[in-house]
């Protein structure tokens, strides 16, 4: 009998609603599916169909009124602000739509952040920025502050972040939204690239074709449920 | 557009909210101080006005040498003038009529009659009654107490005077019936009487005649004209009704007095000797003046930081509006909003937030204020004022609050100050700048230290700008220093492998748009710092300006030098001496410094203390490390001088002159005593005797005035007189007096100093012993006498019971030494009356006690009157009486004596501290240090929520990026403390050094000259620490609470649409 791998994500359930009647909204509806590590996975869906919200509750950033949300094993839903917080610290990083990049630190500053919330040794943080600065094609411009750098570099300087804490999960809520179509495909590229390199499980919510078609899987997400 | 302003204001209210508040404090600040610059001021001018003493409000005529005939038009010419000088003020006038002495009777004695309408306030009814003028017969008339008990005179007794002294005297003779007797209420009032109320002069003299004279016999004005009399002076006073006083008319009546003399000499023309209008009026008006323009300027100095600090916390305000409405304005703009629009819009916003902060700040204002003035020092200056709306308040009000809120228009349009972070050309601009506020600040230091020390209107302006500037222009280049300290930090602290403490101090470091709350949060912790440290200064000096001034605890000045019975009767109040308070006569008189006897107004000062109590008795600041007790240790006089005892009242005293050789044929010979004698305090004084003839018998000696009781012989003086029929040729026979004190035990070892005074004297080898009886002790003088020459020159000899000094040690004041040059140890020579003394210099001290900045000398009073009276001068020098640490009772005590004026230290200080136009500064200032802090708080409120609002999304994606809520909490509380605690703390740098160069810059005394004595920085360290401290935690607590609230709000569950 040959082991199952157990899926890095696993959704059961996961209903989120806003509001109150008569002016409910129903973002999502006994949502349920898995993902499997190492997977990069598109959620496509029209403006306000839920994926925003979906990427919230992946990450404990938001919390459900119904389901689970299983994270490497770790009960997302079950966990309080402080495992939480660990959570988010250890396991899973996100690259967000208008970078939100620290306007006073220099790119290799904004990397090197997930690794001071983790402490870790100065040494190893510098030569981690130096590898991830390399990754994303920044060496030249490490000590730039986000002001100073194009909207693709400032992306890329998010993603770099995302993965400086080595996460197992990596969620990504519309990445080359505020970008041209160009320097979009090119960063999702490098998503693709560094992902495969590193071994990161990524969820990327889009509604941009070209995204579609480097992921792995493609999640539908209409009137709060979810298809594929 | 007013849709747009008004949908837009209700959606942002609570931003508006505090908009508005904060815009409220501000202009009810700019009310305060508009209400203490105007109906404060003029309620303190009237208080300050209607406390004044009548010497200084009084407008006198003096009318001198008028024939009885012209006596009363004479006196009402002079009161149309000086009624009409006070016109508006509707003054009461008095009069006071001498007339020229007459003899009393047929005698030689003399006495005067006076009448006026002031004089049951100037004399206590003894016994009897007041005269009525109305009664048939003599006239009557009220005797002074010590002229009924000298002349005998008892109620009933009929006085006749007889023909009046001087030429073209009236040779009629007038009767009066003594109805009562009295006694002067107070040495005031009684300067320009003839015997300075003293109501009897063993030796008055006017030039022509030197009599004993009595008076002033006080009758009814009918009585006084019915006598005939000259009038010898004539005084007419009026007294404005002060509650009718202002400035205006005070002015008006300063002018008239300009001319109001040579009026008053037009009209009575050549019918007195001399005329004269004078009044302290004008020095008055320029002393409230003075003081109005120094109080004016400290208020101002309030309104002005006040007003910066304010603008400041606006300009703050504004752009955390601007920020907040970014989008929306970029919004406006792209769907085709003008600039102009923009303008109108923001224009229009902000008159209604500004009407909208008047209508709170002008109630807010009128109950501040009139709680202020319910303040003790300002209800016990009579500046209590009930709330009370008036358009000189709420003009400001609404013009401070417009001017406030256009900051919202300024920030509005300022695109790029939300964002653009700083350019290189904006750098170099800020840099000169800055440079230019260094040199602005330079500039206003040097005017303020380059003040005229005497009062000067143009310090005004100097007093209140000058600070603000320097204290403005200092802080914001100080707050330069602050990122640079930050980002030094930063490195250090990027050292660090965690993510809390490098990323606040790097945030820190790098905070964008900081200049305004830097300068804002610096600004008024220095402004607060600075005015604590300016109202202790400020209070400090008015202590030492009043411990200079009175010189010592309490003095009591008398109106003429006092004699043994004002010495008897202080002794008296005083207590014991051994155990009460240290009591001093002093000698407090201008000198000439050899030919240097100063300016008008400014004449160099004497003052003669016990210096043996310097240390308890002198007040005044020293220079650092010098006690009053060192200075004054090499005035010393010595051992004290003992004498013999007297027996009470000098009974028994008898004196035998004995002309030893044979006399020529005819020769009878004279010897007028004067005995100096000296009370248990050490004062001196002369009583003469009447003449006795040397005739080889004792004589008792009859003194002219009664001695009292514990009093000591110390020196005699003996005027020799006859020798006429003495043809030349005649040899010089020896004579001795010898002076029999009953009782009297000398001191063995004690010896009697004797000599002659006077040039060409025609004594010959004096000397004096002292030789014990059984009846007492006998100071026996010989000398040889050139009778000859006596016969013109008469022959003065004196003996004293000490040796003269040939030097009076004294130490001298700076000025002095400045002016006449002279250094420790020289000698001065000085002139003192008539006396002609040698001075040498000991010390110089910065001023010396009661004569502030003048050209004075020190000496000790015990020294100084063995000079003066081995140089025979014998005649009362006391001035005054100092005390050291009087009880109330003390004070109570001597100012019932009635002999003079009584001023304490404490009262000094007290009027310098909290009279009605000074104690308006330390409330103003204190209103300064409360908005200061409320600013500061604002403030920082104002910065944490400008950070806030722009920061929110960051903080949740570090959330969202694994950064704890606790840790979270941490970053924005470290980082906004790394920002807060550097501003606060040199704020209160920039504050300690504002207030040790600036601080005693400011200070002019009450009268707009520069204190003396100089005003040093007085730290209320205690005060200090906790107002810096509070700021702190404030700041501190109100950062703890905005970062928790922002923490909260900024929870990444927020992070939707994205992630903003």
């Amino acid at each position: 009998m040959s082991a199952v791998a157990e899926p890095m994500v696993a959704v059961r359930g996961l209903t989120r609603t806003y509001g109150s009647a008569p002016t409910t909204v129903h973002a999502l509806s006994e949502v349920s599916f898995d993902i499997a590590p190492g997977e990069l996975v598109a959620v496509v869906g029209r403006s306000g169909s839920g994926k925003t919200t979906l990427l919230n509750l992946l990450g404990g950033l938001d919390r459900p009124d119904a389901g689970t949300v299983r994270v490497a094993g770790t009960e997302v839903t079950a966990l309080d602000e402080q495992g939480l917080s660990r959570l988010r610290r250890d396991t899973i990083s996100y690259v967000f739509q208008t970078f939100g990049l620290i306007p006073a630190l220099t790119a290799a500053e904004n990397i090197g952040v997930p690794l001071r919330l983790r402490r870790t040794p100065t040494h190893e943080r510098e030569s981690r920025v130096a590898l991830l600065l390399d990754l994303v094609g920044l060496r030249d411009h490490a000590l730039q502050r986000p002001a100073e750098l194009s909207g693709g570099q400032q992306q890329r300087v998010g993603i770099a972040r995302a993965l400086a804490g080595s996460p197992r999960l990596l969620l990504a809520d519309e990445p080359t939204g505020q970008l041209d179509a160009e320097t979009g495909l090119a960063v999702m590229a490098l998503l693709r690239a560094v992902v495969e390199s590193e071994g990161v499980t990524a969820v990327v919510a889009t509604h941009d074709t070209v995204t579609m078609s480097l992921a792995d899987r493609v999640l539908r997400i209409a009137d709060g449920r979810v298809d594929g | 557009m007013l849709t747009l302003v008004v949908r837009r204001a209700l959606v942002q209210r609570r931003l508006l909210t505090a908009v508005v508040v904060l815009i409220a404090v501000a202009a009810s600040l700019v009310g305060i101080c508009s209400l203490l610059l105007g109906v404060t001021a003029d309620r303190a001018f009237h208080a300050e006005i209607e406390r004044s003493q009548p010497e200084d409000v009084d407008v006198t005529a003096y009318v001198v040498g008028v024939a009885g005939s012209d006596a009363v038009d004479a006196r009402e010419q002079a009161r149309s003038v000086v009624r009409d000088v006070l016109a508006p003020m509707q003054p009461t006038v008095t009069s006071t009529a001498t007339a020229r002495m007459r003899r009393l009777g047929d005698s030689d004695r003399l006495a005067y009659l006076e009448t006026g309408d002031d004089l049951a306030q100037r004399a206590d009814l003894t016994s009897g009654r007041w005269p009525d003028d109305a009664a048939a017969g003599a006239g009557e008339a009220l005797v002074p107490d010590t002229a009924a008990r000298l002349l005998d005179l008892s109620l009933g007794t009929r006085v006749t005077f007889g023909t009046e002294i001087g030429l073209d005297g009236v040779d009629n003779r007038v009767v009066v019936v003594v109805v009562g007797t009295y006694r002067p209420h107070d040495r005031a009032g009684w300067e320009t009487d003839p015997l300075g109320g003293d109501g009897f002069d063993p030796a008055y003299s006017d030039g022509t005649v030197t009599a004993p004279a009595y008076g002033p016999f006080l009758v009814g004005d009918a009585a006084f004209l019915a006598s005939g009399s000259s009038v010898t002076g004539l005084r007419v006073v009026a007294h404005p009704t002060l509650t009718l006083a202002e400035d205006s008319s005070l002015r008006d009546a300063v002018d008239s007095l300009d001319h109001a003399s040579g009026l008053l000499s037009a009209r009575v023309d050549d019918r007195a000797r001399i005329t004269r209008v004078a009044s302290d009026l004008s020095r008055t008006l320029d002393r409230v003046h003075a003081q109005q323009a120094s109080t004016r300027a400290a208020v101002l100095v309030v309104l002005l930081l006040g007003t910066a600090l304010s603008l400041a916390a606006a300009l703050l305000a504004g752009w955390l509006v601007a920020g907040v409405r970014d989008d929306e304005r970029a919004l406006l703009v792209s769907l085709g909003l003008s600039r102009r629009q923009q303008v109108g819009v923001a224009l229009l916003e902000s008159l209604l937030l500004a009407v909208t902060a008047a209508l709170l700040a002008v109630p807010t204002a009128a109950v501040v204020h009139s709680r202020l003035t319910h303040l003790p020092d300002l209800e016990a200056a009579g500046l209590t004022q009930s709330p009370s709306v008036t358009w000189g308040l709420v003009v400001p009000v609404l013009a401070g609050a417009v001017l406030l809120a256009l900051a919202l228009v300024v920030t509005a349009l300022d695109t790029g100050t939300m964002r653009t972070p700083v350019g290189r050309r904006r750098a170099i601009a800020r840099s000169g700048l800055d440079l230019a506020l260094l040199g602005v600040a330079g500039v206003a230091f040097w005017q303020l230290r380059s003040q005229p020390a005497t009062t000067a209107t143009p310090g005004d302006v100097t007093l209140t700008v000058a600070p603000v500037l320097c204290l403005a222009a200092v802080t914001v280049v100080a707050v330069r220093l602050v990122p640079l300290l930050l980002a030094a930090s930063a490195r250090v602290a990027a050292r660090s492998r965690a993510l809390v403490l490098p990323l606040a101090a790097q945030q820190a470091a790098r905070r964008s748009h900081a200049g305004t709350a830097m300068v804002l949060v610096a600004a008024a912790v220095a402004a607060s710092v600075f005015g604590l440290a300016l109202r202790t200064t400020w209070e400090r000096s008015q202590d030492d300006q009043a411990a200079l001034r009175v010189g010592t605890d309490l003095t009591l000045t008398l109106p003429a030098p006092a004699g043994p019975r004002e010495a008897a009767a202080v002794l008296a109040a005083t207590g014991d001496i051994s155990h009460g308070p240290v009591v001093s006569a002093v000698i407090d008189r201008p000198l000439a410094l050899g030919r240097y006897v100063g300016e008008a107004g400014a004449r160099p000062v004497l003052v003669a203390v016990d210096t043996r109590h310097a240390g308890a008795l002198l007040r005044g600041r020293l220079d650092p490390g010098t006690t009053w007790a060192e200075v004054a240790a090499d005035l010393d006089p010595g051992s004290p001088v003992d004498g013999l005892v007297l027996p009470d009242a000098g009974t028994g005293l008898e004196l035998q002159g004995v002309l030893e050789d044979e006399a020529p044929a005819g020769v009878a010979l004279t010897v007028q005593p004067t005995v100096v004698v000296q009370d248990a305090a050490g004062l001196r004084s002369a009583v003469a005797a009447e003449p006795l003839p040397m005739d080889g018998r004792s004589h008792p000696v009859e003194l002219l005035e009664p001695l009292g009781s514990g009093l000591r012989l110390v020196g005699v003086r003996l005027d020799l007189d006859g020798g006429s029929g003495v043809g030349p040729g005649v040899s010089a026979p020896e004579v001795s007096v010898t002076l029999r004190v009953p009782g009297a035990e000398a001191d063995s070892g004690s010896s009697w100093e004797v000599r002659s005074l006077g040039r060409d004297t025609p004594v010959r080898g004096a000397r004096v012993s002292l030789d014990r009886t059984d009846a007492g002790t006998e100071v026996r003088t010989t000398a040889r006498l050139d009778l000859t020459y006596l016969a013109y020159t008469g022959a003065v000899i004196l003996t004293t019971a000490f040796a003269a000094p040939a030097e009076v040690p004294v130490v001298v004041s700076q000025e002095l030494a400045d002016v006449v040059g002279a250094q420790v140890g020289e000698e001065i020579s000085a002139i003192v009356g008539s006396a002609a003394l040698a001075l040498r210099v000991t010390a110089v001290v910065p001023t010396v006690p009661s004569a502030p900045g003048q050209v004075a000398v020190l000496a000790d009073a015990d020294t100084l009157t063995r000079a003066l009276i081995g140089g025979g001068r014998l005649e009362p020098v006391v001035d005054a009486w100092w005390v050291a640490d009087p009880t109330p009772q003390t004070a109570d005590a001597l100012r019932a004596l009635g002999i003079g004026d009584v001023t304490t230290r404490q009262d000094v200080a007290e009027e310098l501290a909290q009279g009605p136009l000074r104690v308006t500064v330390p409330s103003a200032l204190s209103t300064l240090v409360v908005a200061a802090v409320l600013l500061l708080l604002a403030g920082v409120g104002l910065v944490l929520s400008a950070d806030r609002q722009r920061r929110s999304a960051e903080v949740a994606r570090l959330r969202a990026l694994g950064l704890s809520r606790r840790d979270a909490r941490r970053l924005l509380f470290v980082e906004h403390s790394a920002f807060l605690v550097p501003l606060v703390l040199l704020g209160a740098l920039v504050g300690l050094v504002a207030a040790v160069l600036l601080g005693p810059l400011l200070i002019r005394s009450d009268l707009g000259a520069a204190p003396v004595p100089d005003a040093v920085v007085a730290w209320p360290w205690a005060a200090e620490g906790l107002l810096v401290g509070g700021l702190l935690l404030g700041s501190l607590a109100i950062t703890a609470i905005v970062t928790a609230f922002h923490v909260r709000r900024s929870d990444p569950a927020h992070l939707r649409a994205g992630d903003d």
